[in-house]
């Protein structure tokens, strides 16, 4: 009797967290240790050159150093400069791209796969060809301006453009998949909905902001804090395109945290920037997790 | 039970001596993927394999990322047993610990009183020997012949002045520039050649110096090339290299691998190319050196330091010289150089320049090139195409200077 209470408390309270227990330690190995490491790493004094010295804990020196650093106020400016514009810009067209394609238009299909196309290309594909198209010397951009009239302009030249073409290259990439989880999301929201708002009198424009809107909340809390986080810690185009110039003006902090470490060598400082980012990270996740809570959907 | 101990008996005396038990060493060198060294290294690694009865087996990636993926190889203790290096990053691996002093693997002070002065000056440290720097490079100003003549000009420029005004009058764009410099990576490298060619340093007697008026001289002659049109702005070097080969390109800085490559690439116009000295007030030039070392955690190390040996013979030097169009480390025959010259007419610039060449990392720094190098190229990017004046962008190189040189690492 004893034995087999034993039995059905392990088979119906235990066993779940047995099952589940190998996937919890490949994600404290792979994950959680990393994140741990870096944690404790950012309060010691690790630098490659002078391991014969030792590994010494130091505190908050390297907090104190990175924030009392004036380079750290713009890397981090231009850090959150680059993830709104990016997000915002990503979010905005993906929209636009889902409601036309949901519309009951001719080769709709393939205008879908013509969208997809950008998101299918490997990162560093795309920035060494928009690279390549921004050229101030060859590029097909600036051959297109001066063809028209125009004048040829210093996209990755530039810091006040670079900015711009960077951004545009990131968002030409990313925008398609926020159209296809965004289409999804429209395509979610039940067509009696609109016909009762039809019914009450309400025009597209009231349709959009009172029926699509609400009908996306699920989606947009899923969409937008990746997107948040993903312009947040990317260094792909940057890095290609510019390596974090014209002069430093497009060195975001993960890129930073890069040069700190590989190129200076500077391995516990570059953690503790490494951990000032990860907290930037969790700071808006949660903002925008709050924000939209006090938004009302259709289940709420 | 006889048969196949007999069996197994004569598959062993098979086997082994056609390798199936051969020593191999291991080798990490980006130059296998560069033209005119890839054929270099071939050669060296099938003829060793010969002489010796191993196996060779090297590992290449591109040099963008070679000197990021060594480090890595190094602090992880997975190593191969050979590396190929240049002085820029030599000092920091030997400051890391990382590297096996070769005094006992081979006969060191052979290299050190016979190679270039760079051998020992960069290879040399606390009285140990890291590295044999098996090839040494010097910088001249390479020039097109018949775009100079096209323009009237009947000889190359001797000074700042002539320099500049030969650029502008060779300045046709968009199909031709009259001198490029570089205005992205590596940029270091390059305005080395306008400090050098001032007589001055970043750091001078251990102290910072890029307030020094000759710095902010050279800091301001570059930003005159970069603004006046003579150059192609926004093209990285390895395309300015490619332009110059193809005829768009008048004048450039480089050293003697560039009518290696130049020649690999099959140019129309590489009997156009000459080279003349660096036409700056001092009569320096920039000079620098790359070889090989043993790291510690070496596998084969006593096969490793047999390879560098094989590689500095002086045949094998010759041959460096004909694939490379490169300086090896150690002296070569008159009658090899008369022969080369003939058939290479500028490489005589290069081999007399060497006497005049100096390093761009300045003494003492080796261990930090790499910061050193960030550095500059910060300050060179904020005043070529940021808004900040050459004397602020300088006054914070001064400031992140002196705080680079407190943290040097003890050798």
């Amino acid at each position: 009797m004893l034995r087999s209470e034993i039995v059905k408390t392990f088979t119906t309270k235990a066993f779940p967290y047995f099952l589940a227990f190998p996937m919890f330690l490949l994600v404290a190995i792979i994950v959680l240790y990393p994140i741990a490491a870096t944690f404790v790493l950012s309060f010691q004094d690790y630098h490659l050159l002078r391991l014969a010295d030792g590994v010494k804990f130091v505190g908050l020196l390297n907090y104190i150093k990175t924030f009392s650093s004036s380079d750290f106020w713009s890397f981090l400016k231009v850090t959150l400069e680059y993830t709104v514009v990016t997000t915002a810009c990503c979010y905005l067209l993906g929209l636009i791209s889902a409601l036309i394609l949901n519309l009951p238009i001719k080769f709709c299909s393939w205008a879908r796969l013509a969208v997809i196309l950008p998101w299918i290309l490997p990162p560093v594909v795309t920035a060494l060809v928009w690279l390549w198209m921004y050229d101030y010397q060859f590029g097909v951009i600036n051959y297109l301006l001066s063809w028209v009239g125009l004048t040829p302009q210093e996209w990755l030249i530039s810091p006040r453009i670079a900015f711009w073409g960077i951004s545009l290259t990131a968002i030409w990439k990313i925008f398609p998949w926020a159209t296809m989880m965004l289409l999804a999301g429209l395509q979610s929201i039940p067509l009696e909905y609109y016909e009762a708002a039809m019914m009450d009198g309400a025009g597209r424009l009231k349709q959009f902001f009172y029926v699509t809107l609400p009908g996306l909340k699920p989606v947009n809390n899923v969409l937008v804090v990746l997107l948040l986080v993903w312009n947040l810690r990317s260094v792909d185009y940057i890095y290609v395109m510019t390596g974090g110039g014209p002069a430093r003006s497009m060195e975001v902090l993960a890129l930073n945290v890069y040069i700190e470490g590989f190129v200076n060598k500077n391995f516990s400082y570059a953690s503790a920037i490494g951990v000032i980012l990860l907290l930037i990270g969790i700071v808006i996740t949660l903002s925008y997790q709050k924000a939209l809570s006090k938004q009302t959907g259709f289940n709420d | 039970m006889l048969k196949r101990i007999v069996l197994i008996g004569c598959l062993l005396l098979v086997l082994v001596p056609t390798g199936f038990c051969r020593e191999k060493l291991t080798i990490f060198n980006y130059q296998y993927l560069e033209p005119g060294f890839a054929q270099f290294w071939k050669e060296i690694e099938t003829n060793f394999e010969k002489e010796y009865n191993v196996d060779v087996e090297a590992t290449a990636v591109p040099s963008s990322s070679y000197y990021d993926q060594t480090l890595i190889q190094l602090v992880s203790g997975r190593t191969a047993d050979i590396y190929y290096t240049n002085d820029a990053n030599l000092g920091s691996y030997i400051a890391g610990g990382y590297l096996e002093p070769l005094d006992k693997l081979l006969n060191t002070k052979r290299y050190n009183k016979n190679f270039f002065p760079t051998q020992e000056k960069t290879a040399m440290v606390n009285g140990k020997t890291y590295a044999i720097m098996h090839q040494t490079g010097t910088w001249a100003l390479i020039y097109n012949k018949r775009m100079l003549a096209e323009a009237g000009f009947t000889r190359p420029p001797r000074n700042v002045e002539e320099l500049l005004s030969y650029g502008q009058k060779l300045t046709k764009p968009p199909l031709q520039y009259g001198l490029a410099v570089v205005d992205s990576y590596p940029i270091f490298e390059e305005i080395a050649h306008y400090l050098i060619g001032f007589g001055t340093s970043y750091v001078v007697d251990g102290k910072p110096n890029a307030m020094d008026p000759k710095v902010i001289q050279a800091h301001k002659l570059y930003k005159q090339i970069y603004d006046s049109g003579m150059h192609p702005k926004g093209v990285k070097k390895p395309v300015l290299r490619q332009m110059q080969w193809e005829g768009k390109i008048a004048m450039r800085f480089d050293g003697t691998w560039y009518f290696g490559m130049a020649k690999a690439a099959n140019s129309k116009f590489y009997d156009e190319l000459d080279a003349a000295p660096v036409p700056f007030p001092s009569g320096l030039n920039q000079a620098n050196c790359s070889g090989l070392f043993i790291p510690k955690a070496a596998q084969n190390k006593k096969l490793a330091a047999k390879y560098i040996d094989f590689v500095n013979r002086p045949a094998n030097q010759v041959k460096f010289l004909n694939y490379s169009t490169m300086l090896p480390g150690g002296p070569l025959p008159e009658k090899v150089l008369a022969n080369y010259y003939q058939q290479n007419p500028w490489f005589k610039v290069f081999v007399t320049r060497g006497a005049y060449g100096r390093n761009r990392v300045p003494d003492g720094l080796a261990p930090v090139a790499a910061q050193l190098t960030k550095l500059v190229e910060n300050c060179v990017a904020s005043f070529l195409q940021g808004n900040e004046s050459v004397e602020s962008a300088n006054k914070k190189l001064n400031e992140e200077l002196t705080e680079l040189l407190k943290n040097l690492p003890k050798q």
